[in-house]
C-alpha cells in the first residue's frame, strides 16, 4: 500500500480536502496540470484520476495498490542484464573485432 | 562499408517506429476513437494501447489542432509508447483532448540516447589519428566511468525532482542506482569512442545544438553535456597543475558549499537540463562540479578541434539549423502528433508553440512572437539574429561562390527573426550590418557624412523601440520606478534584505541607490521594469551572497526563499546578467563585466568580434539566454572562435 504522495504527487498549495462521501452528485473537475494517473483496488480494477484532489480522495479509500510494482522491477532486472552485455561489448568492441 | 550504413539507417528506422508501434491483444476493431461524451475505454484500459493503433483508430488525432499529445513520465517500463490515460478539457467552444503517452524515463533516456548517438556519427571521421586528448585507454575508461557516476549522483542529488518522473524507483536505496549508472556508462562510452574518431569536425556541427536540443525526457540532462563532462574531466587529468581560476573557483566552490543552508525547490520549466531543481548542500555540489567542467569541457573541445575550424562548413551547418528550425516548428504546430515527435526526438525542453501563423498581429496590432522549436521566442530571435550576421560575415569576406545552401539561411534566418519578434535584434543587426558593409569602402570625406547618417538612425530606431508614450516621462519616475515597483511586490512585511539596502541607500543619499536609479531607468526605457522589480523583490541575499552569490545555474534560493505577491507566471529574471548576480555574485560579475571589456579593447581592430560581442551582451542584458544550455555552450565557442588570435585563421582562409 502506498501513501497519498507517493501515487499522486506532492500537495498542491492551498490545498483543501472536500468532505466528498457526504456528497454523492459531486463531479470532480479535470486539472489540466495534473498528469493523468491509473490507480487500483486490492482486485485489480482500475480507475484514471484528473486531477490531485480526484487521485487523493481514491487513495484515501482504499485504491492504492500498486500490482505493476513487481512486474517493473522484473523489467528494470532484465534491463540491468541486458545493459551489462551492452557495455562489455561496447568496452571490448575493438579486441572482439580484432579477433575476428 | 555501404552495409554498414544501410544497417544504421536500418537501426534508426526500427528506434523510431518500433516503441510507439506495439500491437496490443485488445485488437484494432475493438478499440474506440476518443470522444467529447466519455473515454471509460482508456479508463479501464491503460498502457494498453499503442501510440500507432491510436491514430489508425483515431487519424484525425494527427493533424487537427485541439488534440494534444503529452508524455506521462511517471509511468511503467512496459508502458512506453502507449495510452496511458486521455483527458477532455472544454476551452471555450472547443473540446480539447489530451493524449497522455507512457514516456518511462529510463527508456527515453536509452532511446534518444541512441538515436543522437547514431546521428552523431553522421559526421566525418578524422583524416589523422589524433591524440589530442592525450589520455591512455586506461585512464579515458576512467574517464568515461567518473562520467557516468556523476549523472548518476546527479539523480541522487536531485531525487526531489525526479521522484515524479521516474516510476517505481527507491530513490533512498543505492542499489537502485545501478540501472541508471548503466545507462550512462552505456550512452557516455559508445558517445566518447565516436567522438574521439571525430574531434576534427565537432566544433563545424556546434549550430545543430539549437536544432537537437538534447534533453532526455523527463530529465534535467542534457545529451551534450556527458561530452563536455568527459572533456572536462580529460582536462583536469592531462593537466599538471591548477590554474589561477581553477584554484578560485575551488575556494568559492567551498564558500558556496558552506553557505548551502535549508531547502529551497525550483520548478525548472523551460530551463530544463541547465538549472538545480532545489537549492541544498547536495544539489549544490552537483551543480559547481558540473557547471565547471562544463566550462573546462568547452574551452577542451575548442582546444581539439580549433585547428580544423572550417568556415565555410561551419556556416553551411547554421543555414540547415536556420532551415530545419524554421520548417519544424511550422510542422510541428500543425501536427499534433509530430509535435510529440519532435519534442522526443529532438529533445526540446518545451512542446512546440501550437500557434500555427508566425505572421499573427494582435488586436492591439501588435506583432505576437512565434518561436517554432525553441523554448523562448526572445531567445530564438537573438539566434537568427546572430545568424544573419555570421551570414553576413562570411558573405562579405568570402570570395569563393554563394552555395544556395547560404541564401535559403539568410531568407530563413530573417524570417526567423521577424517571427520572433525580437525588435532589440532586428535593430542591432541592421545596424551592425550597415556598420560592416560601409566601414571599409568609404573614404574620409564620407565617413564623417555616414557617421551622421547612422547616428541619426540609431537614435531614430533607439527611440522606436522605446515608444512614443515614453517620451515625456520624467527622469526622476523613470529612476525610481524600479524600485517602487519592486515595494508593490511585497507580500506583507517580508521585505527582502536588497530592498532594505536599498532604502536605506535612498535615505542617506549614497552611490548604491544613484546606481541602482541608472538601472531603474535603463529597465523602464527597455521594457523590463515589471520583470526586474519582480526580480529585487525576490531577491534576499546575505552579504556574502550578495558579494559572492549562492552557487552556478541555482535559481532555487531566489524562488523559494521569500514569499512575494502572486505573479500570473514564474517570471524569470529576463536578465542574465541577474541570474550570474545570483549565482557568482556582485564581485564576480563586476570582474566578469571588466574581462569583458578588456577583451573588447584587445579586440579593438577585429570588427566582427566587437560586433557580435556588442550583439551579444546587449542582448544578455535583458534576456535569460545564457539559463539555457544551446545558447551558453555557443555563445562561449562563438566567442572562442572569434577572437582575434583564433580569427585570424579563420578569415584568411577566406581572402
Amino acid at each position: 500500500m502506498a501513501t497519498v504522495e507517493e501515487l499522486c504527487g506532492e500537495y498542491p498549495t492551498n490545498f483543501e480536502k472536500i468532505d466528498i462521501i457526504s456528497n454523492p452528485k459531486y463531479v470532480f473537475e479535470n486539472d489540466p496540470n495534473f498528469q493523468t494517473r491509473q490507480l487500483y483496488d486490492i482486485e485489480s480494477n482500475v480507475i484514471s484520476v484528473n486531477s490531485f484532489l480526484e487521485c487523493e480522495n481514491y487513495v484515501s479509500g482504499g485504491w492504492d495498490y500498486q500490482p505493476t510494482y513487481t512486474s517493473e522491477v522484473m523489467l528494470q532486472n532484465n534491463l540491468i542484464f541486458i545493459l551489462i552485455f551492452l557495455i562489455v561489448v561496447s568496452f571490448f568492441k575493438k579486441k572482439i573485432f580484432r579477433f575476428k | 562499408m555501404i552495409l554498414i550504413n544501410y544497417l544504421k539507417l536500418a537501426l534508426i528506422v526500427i528506434i523510431l517506429s518500433l516503441p510507439w508501434s506495439t500491437v496490443s491483444s485488445l485488437g484494432l476493431k475493438n478499440i474506440p476513437p476518443i470522444s467529447q461524451e466519455g473515454n471509460s475505454f482508456y479508463e479501464i484500459n491503460p498502457c494498453d494501447v499503442s501510440l500507432a493503433e491510436f491514430v489508425l483508430v483515431d487519424p484525425k488525432a494527427i493533424y487537427q489542432d485541439h488534440y494534444f499529445f503529452r508524455p506521462a513520465e511517471n509511468t511503467s517500463i512496459s508502458c512506453f509508447g502507449k495510452v496511458a490515460g486521455v483527458t477532455v478539457l472544454q476551452s471555450g467552444i472547443e473540446t480539447e483532448f489530451y493524449i497522455s503517452i507512457g514516456a518511462n524515463p529510463i527508456i527515453s533516456m536509452l532511446l534518444q540516447g541512441i538515436i543522437w548517438i547514431l546521428l552523431f556519427s553522421r559526421i566525418p571521421k578524422n583524416k589523422i589519428k589524433q591524440s589530442d586528448t592525450k589520455v591512455e585507454p586506461y585512464t579515458n575508461n576512467i574517464l568515461i566511468i567518473g562520467t557516468a557516476y556523476l549523472f548518476t549522483y546527479s539523480i541522487y542529488a536531485e531525487k526531489r525532482f525526479y521522484e515524479n518522473s521516474i516510476y517505481s524507483f527507491n530513490f533512498y536505496d543505492l542499489d537502485s542506482y545501478i540501472l541508471i549508472f548503466l545507462v550512462f556508462l552505456f550512452l557516455t562510452k559508445n558517445f566518447i569512442d565516436l567522438f574521439l574518431d571525430r574531434t576534427e569536425n565537432i566544433l563545424n556541427y556546434v549550430p545543430f545544438i539549437f536544432l537537437i536540443s538534447g534533453l532526455f525526457t523527463g530529465s534535467n540532462l542534457v545529451f551534450y553535456s556527458l561530452l563536455l563532462v568527459y572533456l572536462g574531466l580529460n582536462c583536469i587529468f592531462t593537466k599538471k597543475q591548477l590554474s589561477k581560476f581553477d584554484k578560485y573557483y575551488v575556494f568559492l566552490s567551498f564558500c558556496w558549499l558552506f553557505n548551502s543552508h535549508g531547502t529551497f525547490f525550483f520548478k525548472v520549466g523551460k530551463l530544463r537540463g541547465f538549472t538545480s531543481s532545489s537549492y541544498e548542500f547536495l544539489t549544490n555540489l552537483y551543480w559547481i562540479i558540473f557547471f565547471f567542467l562544463i566550462l573546462k569541457g568547452v574551452n577542451k573541445l575548442y582546444e581539439i578541434s580549433k585547428s580544423y575550424f572550417n568556415f565555410n562548413l561551419f556556416v553551411k551547418n547554421l543555414s540547415l539549423t536556420t532551415v530545419g528550425m524554421l520548417i519544424f516548428g511550422f510542422l510541428g504546430s500543425t501536427t499534433p502528433l509530430l509535435s510529440y515527435l519532435l519534442f522526443f526526438y529532438f529533445g526540446l525542453q518545451r512542446y512546440v508553440i501550437t500557434e500555427i501563423n508566425p505572421f499573427l498581429i494582435d488586436e492591439f496590432g501588435l506583432k505576437v512572437s512565434w518561436r517554432g522549436l525553441f523554448p523562448s521566442a526572445e531567445t530564438v530571435g537573438e539566434f537568427f539574429g546572430l545568424s544573419l550576421l555570421i551570414f553576413l560575415f562570411f558573405i562579405i569576406r568570402s570570395n569563393k561562390k554563394i552555395e544556395p545552401i547560404y541564401f535559403f539561411g539568410i531568407i530563413f534566418s530573417g524570417l526567423g527573426l521577424y517571427f520572433s519578434d525580437n525588435r532589440t535584434s532586428i535593430v542591432l543587426v541592421f545596424l551592425m550590418a550597415v556598420v560592416y558593409i560601409f566601414k571599409d569602402s568609404l573614404t574620409a570625406n564620407k565617413k564623417i557624412i555616414f557617421i551622421l547618417i547612422f547616428s541619426f538612425t540609431s537614435i531614430f530606431l533607439i527611440l522606436l523601440i522605446i515608444g512614443s508614450s515614453n517620451y515625456t516621462t520624467s527622469f526622476e519616475f523613470m529612476s525610481n520606478s524600479l524600485y517602487l515597483k519592486s515595494l508593490d511586490y511585497q507580500f506583507g512585511n517580508n521585505y527582502s534584505s536588497f530592498l532594505i539596502l536599498l532604502e536605506e541607500s535612498k535615505n542617506s543619499s549614497n552611490i548604491v541607490y544613484s546606481i541602482f536609479s541608472i538601472l531603474s531607468t535603463l529597465a523602464f526605457l527597455i521594457n523590463r521594469s515589471e520583470m526586474w522589480s519582480v526580480f529585487f523583490a525576490r531577491y534576499n541575499p546575505t552579504l556574502f551572497e550578495l558579494l559572492f552569490g549562492s552557487g552556478p545555474l541555482n535559481f532555487g534560493q531566489l524562488y523559494g526563499e521569500l514569499q512575494i505577491k502572486e505573479t500570473s507566471e514564474v517570471l524569470l529574471p529576463h536578465s542574465s546578467l541577474l541570474s550570474f548576480m545570483v549565482f557568482f555574485g556582485i564581485i564576480n560579475l563586476i570582474f566578469f563585466i571588466t574581462l569583458f571589456i578588456y577583451i573588447f579593447f584587445q579586440e579593438k581592430n577585429n570588427l566582427p568580434f566587437i560586433l557580435l560581442f556588442i550583439y551579444i551582451f546587449i542582448n544578455i542584458v535583458k534576456n535569460d539566454s545564457l539559463n539555457y544550455f544551446s545558447p551558453f555552450v555557443y555563445y562561449y565557442l562563438l566567442f572562442l572562435i572569434f577572437r582575434k588570435q583564433n580569427s585570424e585563421k579563420l578569415f584568411n582562409f577566406l581572402e
